[in-house]
């Protein structure tokens, strides 16, 4: 039920909107630490690396996408969301995925480099990302669910999303990478680059997407895929590095399910060219899936894999 | 958003049920379709602390940490974005133990209590495929590449194995007796769920269904319009072919469950190719799925297609013969 607000903190609410979105629009359209620039002429649109070491695969896919000094600049404070969800084999970002994009932080030069999550500490010591979070001498800034500690930032152009509700924390760093695992979704079928957005959005906040009848109208299904195309396009992720490697292709997101084995990570700048590849490999059509058609829709990406230029890389 | 009162728990007969003060509206959320009214009493819940293996009950495998316990609207801290299936069946609380052996492997068990044991089994069959193999455990048990769950009266027991070494999988079956022998309950397959022909179950497993998110999970046809029901058993009569049979919680509202069925496909741009008579529809969706209904009985029964449904008459009259034999028990 909508909670009704007096003038006093509707005004407040206004003046709070009005400097989120000066604070918004400043962060996310001059980022320091991302690289926005057009990508080099042979640089392609993604690069899949494949191989039995995972890390050394995330090296090989970012290597093939341009490396790492492409995305991040030099002293950037850089902020990593890898998905810790459950700690059920084919269901988290690959700790050895995790340790890689860290060591290439540091290696283009980074600055600080932590890690951002709503979840508790509980899972990331199940997902053993925790372990290598302390073994790099990474932060993880664990995200309190009260209101206080998210900043609103109004969606310019949004279809029903109006408002996110982005942690403050996240307004420490110059440029993030989205660090997801692609996998089965029980509701939204995948889950992958965009829905991997809805942990920069107060958990409070990501109730939204779901409205009461999401389950069984097909309008209210649609107004969940719509809110995580208009969470992301507020965002702009410095990269993606995604984890295909083990995955589940059924009883998702939490497992366990159905493990299968593409062994690949996956590394570029185009949300949802890299969705519409690794829902191939849950052996569905990009056009299965509601967000990824939406999201094209909205040019935030390319769906049509045949215009997508991908690069694949082996050993 | 409902909140977990607090909770003092007081244990009662040798570990077996536990009382907890509040309301069932309190801890339980209801399966979407159920009535939501229900009188408020004290909620009765499982001891699930005592069905968990100790030191030393399972050689080489021992407890690692302490249980966890999460209840009602706390699952979905525990699984956020995969607790909406086990509330759609009826979840009531579920305890996470961690084991591991002398190389350091280690096994994770949770043990879900559901509101019922159609609840519990209505969960294992969404959660089992037929990729594995059947394990004698409680009422039903599948073992999995490296997973095994079973269910035994209202508890589904989930034990995984972090790889698919013998070593691991010997450990998640030893685990799984263990627990199985510490549960003191039985449950009985829903009749719904037994009538269907038990040979079309092999293809991709028995699914018995309480809602639309299990419904939207068996076929992409069923994300683009959904149908309201109480209850729903499914299972694939051949490769490619999929049935599904419904009912509401009574006659009536199977029939209204059929009308708004009507509408929505002959309505819902994704569909073309509708045609109606007595009883019955079809249509087909932009992806090239087939999908024909009929009423049977005070059911209502679906079967969808990747190719063309002609020849379909034996399949209908395996349902009808399934689910026109006897008066069904109310829900």
């Amino acid at each position: 039920m909508p909670k009704k607000i007096g003038r006093r903190e509707f005004m407040a609410r206004g003046v709070r909107a009005g400097l989120a979105t000066v604070l918004a629009n400043d962060f996310l359209a001059t980022v320091r630490g991302g690289l926005w620039a057009a990508p080099a002429a042979d640089a392609p649109d993604i690069a899949v690396a494949t191989g039995g070491d995972y890390g050394a695969a995330a090296f090989r896919a970012v290597e093939a996408a341009g490396g790492m000094a492409r995305f991040i600049k030099k002293g950037a404070r850089v902020a990593l969301l890898p998905n810790v969800q459950s700690r059920h084999p084919g269901t988290y970002t690959n700790p050895e995925i995790f340790r890689a994009v860290i060591k290439m932080c540091r290696e283009a030069g980074a600055g600080e480099v932590a890690a951002l999550s709503l979840l508790t500490q509980q899972h990331w010591d199940g997902a053993g990302l925790a372990r290598v979070a302390q073994d790099e001498g990474v932060a993880v800034k664990l995200i309190p669910a009260e209101e206080v500690e998210y900043k609103a930032v109004p969606v310019p152009g949004s279809a029903v999303f109006r408002e996110a509700m982005v942690p403050n924390e996240f307004f420490n760093y110059d440029a993030y990478i989205n660090l997801p695992i692609t996998k089965d979704h029980i509701g939204t079928r995948f889950t992958g680059t965009l829905k991997n957005h809805m942990g920069l959005n107060s958990r409070a906040s990501n109730r939204f997407f779901h409205k009461p009848n999401w389950k069984t109208d097909p309008a209210d299904i649609e107004h969940l895929e719509v809110c995580i195309v208009d969470l992301n396009t507020i965002f702009k992720p410095a990269l993606n590095v995604v984890d295909a490697t083990e995955i589940i292709t059924t009883n998702g997101p939490m497992g366990p399910g159905e493990l299968v084995k593409p062994m690949k990570v996956i590394a570029g700048l185009d949300r949802v060219a890299i969705d519409a590849y690794c829902v191939t490999l849950l052996g569905l059509k990009p056009r299965d899936i509601l967000s990824i058609q939406k999201a094209s829709e909205r040019k935030l990406g390319e769906l049509d894999l045949k215009k997508v230029k991908v690069q694949e890389v082996r050993g | 958003m409902r909140r977990r009162s607090a909770i003092a728990v007081l244990c009662l007969s040798s570990g077996v049920l536990w009382i907890v003060p509040g309301t069932v509206a309190d801890c339980v959320p209801a399966p979407s379709g159920r009535p939501q009214s229900a009188p408020a009493k004290p909620l009765v819940l499982l001891d699930l602390a005592s069905f968990l293996p100790r030191d030393g009950d399972v050689p080489g495998w021992s407890p690692k940490g302490g249980a966890l316990v999460y209840r009602g609207e706390d699952l979905f801290t525990y699984i956020d974005g995969g607790a909406d299936v086990y509330n759609e069946y009826g979840f009531r609380q579920v305890v996470v133990q961690d084991y591991e052996d002398s190389a350091q492997r280690t096994l994770t068990l949770e043990v879900f209590e559901m509101t019922d044991a159609a609840a519990a089994f209505g969960i294992f069959t969404f959660k089992t495929s037929p990729r594995g193999t059947e394990a004698a455990l409680g009422d039903g048990g599948r073992l999995e590449d490296y997973y095994l769950n079973f269910w035994k009266g209202s508890a589904l027991v989930t034990v995984t194995g972090f790889d698919e070494s013998p070593e691991s999988v010997g450990g998640v079956r030893r685990i799984a007796e263990a627990v199985d022998r510490r549960i003191p309950l039985r449950g009985e397959k829903p009749p719904f769920a037994a009538a269907f022909p038990p040979d079309w179950a092999g293809r991709g497993g028995l699914k018995y269904l309480r809602g639309p998110l299990g419904l939207r999970n068996l076929h992409p046809v069923f994300a683009r319009q959904t149908v309201r029901f109480r209850e729903a058993v499914a299972g694939w009569p051949a490769d490619g072919r999929l049935a599904v049979v419904l009912r509401g919680q009574t006659e009536l509202e199977t029939k209204t469950a059929f009308s708004d069925a009507q509408k929505g496909f002959s309505s819902n741009p994704a569909f073309s190719g509708y045609q109606a008579g007595e009883g019955r529809f079809e249509a087909q969706d932009s992806r090239g799925h087939f999908i024909q209904a009929r009423l049977l009985d005070g059911c209502l029964a679906l079967l969808v297609g990747n190719e063309e449904l002609s020849g379909s008459e034996g399949i209908w009259e395996r349902l009808r013969g399934a689910f026109s034999r006897k008066p069904r028990p109310a829900l």
